[in-house]
């Protein structure tokens, strides 16, 4: 979990009537969604990392059990796109 | 890269998008940090639902200009619409899904580039901030939001 939590890349932080709450968050290398850290959560609630390519990633994306990184997804949609102004 | 800062706002209502910024095909933009609030005197304590989300079409909305953070940076390729009046195309599920009591302001911000909010090079193609419940909130909901391209 420690090792998670050094591994989280963003900040949030909620500013209200009762104090402030501050969690860590990590963004999923496959599909760019931002996870919120709680505090002293369950490593297995949090999301893996992938061992193809050493990020972190979101428990939906971990049961999809493959490596699609965010950036050739990104890719894939500016290829698409690209295709259709051509045709 | 340069830094662009944006801001948007709208009646506090459910499904209602503040801040909508667009991508074009010369270009990929990254959001690097955002704050959200409402302005209004609340009527109760439950919570506003908010949601980060992918658009394959921008809406209506009133055009607002991206100021660069650096008044040396060019004019921004990004587009930016605040108010929507016609809702963008969301893709399905959200980037980031939050909660707010309504006296409270949220803000996130990502320090490595891996964890920035990537839109694609794509025409049309973009990065919405939906109001999804207004729960107790009142008065305007108001986005500021900050990216690089």
């Amino acid at each position: 979990m420690s090792q998670r939590v050094g591994k989280a890349k963003g900040y949030l932080v909620e500013t209200g009537p009762f104090g402030a709450i501050e969690s860590e968050t990590f963004t999923c290398a496959h599909c760019n969604r931002v996870g919120t850290v709680k505090n002293r959560q369950d490593g297995q609630l949090l999301g893996v990392t992938c061992h193809a390519c050493f990020a972190l990633m979101c428990p939906d994306c971990a049961r999809v059990g493959k490596c699609e990184p965010f950036e050739k997804k990104l890719e894939a949609i500016e290829r698409s796109a690209r295709l259709r102004a051509v045709c | 890269m340069a830094n662009y800062s944006a801001i948007g706002s709208i009646a506090v209502a459910a499904t209602k998008t503040a801040l909508i910024l667009g991508a074009t095909s010369a270009t990929r933009f990254r959001v690097t940090a955002f704050s959200v609030s409402t302005s209004g005197t609340p009527t109760s304590d439950q919570g506003v639902e908010f949601q980060v989300r992918r658009a394959t079409a921008l809406g209506t909305s009133t055009a607002v200009t991206p100021i660069a953070c650096d008044p040396a940076d060019p004019a921004s390729v990004m587009s930016a619409g605040s108010n929507c009046t016609v809702e963008p195309t969301y893709s399905t599920g959200a980037v980031l899904d939050r909660a707010f009591n309504p006296r409270a302001t949220v803000q996130w911000a990502a320090y490595d580039p891996r964890s920035e909010i990537v839109a694609p090079a794509t025409a049309a193609n973009g990065i919405g901030f939906q109001c999804i419940g207004a729960g107790g909130a009142a008065g305007n909901f108001l986005v500021d939001a900050m990216a690089i391209q």
